[in-house]
């Protein structure tokens, strides 16, 4: 019979702990978090909104400037952290329910999910990045009202170039989308012209090869068919 | 080692129940005037099975035959050849959507309308690339439908598309309803098989308008961001920027196999909806609805309606059966002038009432309207007069089936 001493089993409970916990809330530091709960709130008084949470959570750091709220590493529910979160809410009161993210190897996304009630404006930035390009939003972010209808840009939604997304006139349930594609899914300009553009080329090439065998097998049947008419005649 | 996933299986037993029933077909049917049509119906519900099951992957990359491992299109078509640059899905000129399908087979006409829109670009946005990878994958799409229709023509759509299928179905509940079908006027149908290219130049042109904003930064017509006319189901589902699939009648059907292989979640496709019926939009459009039940209507009183308005098929005609490429195609319908009686059982049995068959002394009389089906070739009753020839090689000819054996 194997016996385990006291000392190796605590460090194996030590072990173990260490090796769970990141996967509940990855990236965050356990030692500077601050938990909040849904019966908390963080007002922005001169806008007449608050912000609150649906869920149990984590942030490290929180900060209120400039009528927003700032918040570091937020953590819903053992959600992805959001390192870097804003948000404000103008005469309306925001309850967020869910952050959630999707990845595949070509593919990245991120899902918010809120509760608006009063007619007013919100304001946020999931902290992604800068917006770049200039035509439209509306092919990286969706904002999905309650009925599943997308909202539309430049109307019910707008965003700014730094990220900063500004949702209007919504009073029930909203999900923003981000749609992203991760770096390997970018056609890489450093790569050779025959890799960028490799299903073309053999596209290119496979056409080409069916012209010049259709044409020999024409040409060859022709050939035959002649052959055969001059046996015929003869 | 190949056998050791179980998915590896799936395909090689596909392919050996397709050849089994096809060789049993041949052997085992006696009735000549049934047995290219029985041999053709086979095929063409194999050919629904590889494209929604056999080739295989659900939508969004589910695979269906998850229990067996990996999906079977890894071995086909796998994602490394494709890759980013093409993540479509292979364009075969059948009527057989991106969602249903897996991106393994798409409907060419879907990729040419999104193409032009820069949604489909990567990196999705970021930056404005679209011309060149866009028209890039026209390309590629035009191309590999070029590579299909030189070989094969409009096999595709007698042989292979589901829509056909669904067809040659409502034909025989006609004929088993004892029903005798209609005929278009030669003018008509003349003016029908035209028609398909005014069809694919309005969406193209159609999808155009519809990205305007999009793609020129603002809109040809006003109210059309992001996706159409407000208030229409065009505006209404917002990125599917792809007006012909908003009226394509195969999507319904495309959307009801899915979920009945259970590959689709029909409360996903109930769900995402806007407004009531008149204007439902996303993945079935009260468009879509409507002109299913329109072209169901026709097909019954008209074999093969849509075949003979399909854009698609057109599109496969034009890589087939016109200057230059009539020269080239290797699949074609040949008539010998000295069997032929004029008796005109092959312009009777046409299903799209293509004509120079019948009217052509001889030689090649494939035409853009012929949809390669070899009905004609089938009821055929003199030896030899009408031959299906694939690169040169007689693949099928009509026999006497008048004469007993």
């Amino acid at each position: 019979m194997v016996i385990i001493s006291s000392k190796v089993s605590a460090g194996i409970a030590i072990i173990v702990i260490v090796l769970i916990f990141p996967w509940t809330c990855p990236n965050t530091q356990a030692q500077t978090d601050i938990t909040f709960k849904p019966a908390d709130k963080f007002s922005i008084p001169s806008y007449n909104g608050t912000i609150s949470f649906a869920v149990n959570g984590t942030y490290s750091k929180a900060t209120f400037e400039n009528e927003t709220w700032t918040f570091t590493n937020l953590c819903l529910n053992g959600s992805q952290p959001l390192e870097n979160f804003t948000i404000s809410a103008q005469n309306c009161n925001v309850t967020i329910f869910s952050y959630q993210t999707f990845n595949s190897t070509t593919f990245q996304g991120a899902m918010l999910r809120y509760e608006v009630e009063g007619k007013g404006n919100q304001i946020l930035n999931l902290g992604l990045g800068p917006q770049q390009g200039g035509f439209s939003a509306s092919v990286q972010w969706s904002v999905i009202l309650s009925n599943n209808a997308f909202a539309t840009e430049g109307q019910d939604w707008s965003i700014s170039h730094d990220g900063t997304m500004v949702v209007n006139g919504a009073t029930s349930n909203i999900t923003i989308v981000h749609w992203g594609f991760s770096e390997s899914s970018v056609p890489n300009s450093n790569l050779p012209f025959y890799e960028q553009h490799s299903v073309a080329i053999i596209i290119a090439v496979a056409v080409a090869a069916t012209v010049i065998v259709a044409v020999a097998v024409k040409v060859t049947n022709r050939k035959h068919s002649g052959e055969s008419e001059l046996v015929k005649n003869a | 080692m190949p056998w050791e996933n179980p998915s590896n299986i799936v395909l090689p037993i596909y392919a050996a129940i397709v050849l089994v029933g096809i060789y049993l077909i041949y052997r085992l049917a006696k009735d000549k005037t049934n047995k290219v049509s029985s041999l053709r119906l086979f095929i063409q519900i194999a050919a629904v099975f590889a494209v929604f099951m056999g080739l295989i992957l659900g939508p969004f990359n589910v695979p269906i035959f998850q229990p067996l491992g990996p999906s079977p299109r890894s071995l086909l078509v796998g994602s490394n050849f494709l890759g980013n640059q093409f993540p479509d899905g292979f364009s075969v000129p059948i009527l057989a959507c991106y969602y249903p399908n897996g991106r393994t087979v798409t409907c060419p006409i879907w990729q040419l309308q999104a193409y032009i829109f820069p949604f489909w670009n990567y990196p999705r946005g970021y930056e404005v690339f679209y011309s060149t990878p866009g028209l890039e994958k026209m390309g590629i799409v035009l191309g590999l439908v070029a590579v299909a229709a030189i070989i094969l023509g409009r096999f595709f759509c007698g042989w292979l598309c589901p829509f056909g299928l669904y067809q040659d179905v409502l034909t025989r509940i006609r004929k088993a309803l004892r029903l005798r079908h209609l005929r278009f006027s030669e003018k008509t149908n003349t003016a029908l098989g035209q028609s398909r290219y005014i069809i694919i130049a309005v969406f193209l042109i159609l999808s155009v308008i519809f990205a305007s904003y999009l793609i020129f930064g603002y809109q040809l017509i006003p109210g059309t961001i992001p996706g159409g006319p407000e208030g229409t189901e065009a505006g209404n589902v917002s990125y599917l920027n792809e007006p012909f699939c908003l009226v394509c009648p195969m999507r319904p059907l495309c959307v009801l196999i899915e979920c009945a292989l259970g590959s689709m979640n029909f409360s996903y496709v109930s769900k995402i909806t806007y407004g009531p019926l008149y204007i439902l939009g996303s993945y079935i459009t009260s468009l879509n609805l409507s002109v299913l039940i329109a072209v169901t209507i026709l097909a019954l009183a008209y074999r093969r309606f849509w075949c003979r308005i399909c854009p698609l098929g057109g599109l496969t005609a034009l890589f087939s059966t016109f200057t230059p490429f009539k020269q080239i195609a290797l699949t074609r319908l040949h008539k010998n002038e000295q069997k032929c009686t004029k008796c005109g059982v092959c312009k009777r049995v046409c299903p799209t009432q293509a004509t120079q068959v019948y009217d052509k002394k001889g030689g090649d009389v494939t035409e853009s309207r012929c949809i390669l089906c070899a009905r004609c070739v089938e009821t055929c009753p003199y030896e030899d007069a009408l031959e299906l020839k694939v690169a040169g090689k007689t693949v099928m000819k009509s026999r006497n089936w008048l004469e007993k054996e």
